[in-house]
């Protein structure tokens, strides 16, 4: 086992993070869906932690030099869908705000004599 | 002019805005309704007591935001005519007529004031921005401007019920002319003189808010 140390710092950290997610789930903050596309991210990441050649499969079916670069190269990809979908959801809050103070102000509108 | 109002979104201008109100009541335009967009100076205290009507954002959203509330508050105020201008002391009142007079005349439902039909006194620098500003415009919402960032802008009742502003911030120019196009407005541009004193050109958008409302045009067009 000469991965050893990665493979209880890694577990350790997926374990927590999937508490989140299922916290999160609980409460009711996040949907199925998402609970269902968090524990597949997690799962994968547990996968690639113990078995490491796994990813080599994959490369050689992509293409890609080194299993550990598949891991990597997705990584980026879901990395960069997550920023643009904080983007997009912190975009529609700002319009959210931008109405809550509008009908605000505009509440006792009037002309003044 | 009591069918038309003047919306003027204002955020920390009470450098100005006093003397723009003033300018406007002379000049025959009683209607005005002013934005305070969150200042923290005395912007509403002025506002409240030189505009015929006064609205206050809670919290500053942005020329976008302000210009949203101010349209949707002239539409209740019963105006038939819309016109927003600056808060900045950059817009000439001796304009007003001029982008009014094409909706009286029902030849247009929006009329933007250009400074770049006649582009005297505008900094080079600011030519150029606001060229690569309407090529953005046009690539990405198919409608031809000269001015796509113009503040003068007439609406006549319909076209301000029809425009919907989703965007808070600067990009709200381009989005004006996006909603053009995509509701079949008519829509024309006429010459106004844009006064440019230091101060308006501090207020204005510089290089870097520039390069972030093109981001957000382009993230924009994605995400819609």
């Amino acid at each position: 086992m000469d991965n050893y140390l990665i493979q209880i710092v890694g577990s350790a950290f997926v374990l927590f993070a999937w508490s989140r997610v299922f916290l999160r789930y609980r409460d009711d903050t996040l949907s199925l869906w998402g609970l269902l596309f968090w524990s597949l991210i997690w799962i994968a990441v547990l996968v690639v932690l113990f078995l490491p050649h796994m990813t080599d499969l994959i490369a050689e079916r992509l293409g890609i030099g080194r299993g550990v670069d598949v891991f990597i190269y997705s990584s980026i990809v879901v990395l960069f869908y997550l920023v643009y979908r904080v983007y997009v959801k912190i975009e529609s809050i700002e319009q959210e705000i931008t109405k809550v103070v509008r009908e605000e102000s505009l509440h006792d509108l009037k002309k003044k004599k | 002019m009591k069918d038309t109002w003047i919306v003027i979104p204002a955020y920390n201008e009470e450098k100005t805005l006093a003397k723009v109100l003033r300018d406007l009541r002379e000049a025959g335009y009683e209607n005005t309704l002013v934005v305070d967009d969150g200042s923290i100076d005395e912007t509403l205290k002025i506002a409240e007591e030189h505009a015929a009507a006064t609205v206050s954002h809670k919290l500053n959203r942005g020329l976008g935001g302000a210009l949203g509330t101010g349209i949707e508050g002239a539409v209740r105020l019963g105006a038939e005519y819309i016109v927003t201008f600056d808060g900045d002391g950059q817009h000439s009142t001796d304009d007003l007529q001029k982008v009014l007079a094409p909706l009286r005349r029902r030849e247009t439902d929006v009329v933007i004031g250009s400074r770049l039909l006649n582009p005297d006194g505008m900094p080079w620098y600011r030519r150029a921005q606001n060229w690569v500003a309407n090529m953005l415009t046009f690539v990405l919402f198919g409608v031809w401007t000269t001015d796509s960032q113009s503040g003068l802008r007439a609406f006549n009742r319909k076209a301000a019920q029809a425009i919907t502003i989703r965007t808070n911030r600067m990009e709200v120019s381009s989005e004006i002319i996006r909603e053009i196009g995509y509701h079949g407005l008519r829509f024309k541009e006429v010459p106004i003189q844009a006064i440019y004193t230091d101060y308006s050109l501090s207020k204005g958008q510089n290089i870097f808010v520039g390069l972030k409302t093109l981001a957000k045009l382009i993230m924009h067009r994605i995400a819609h």
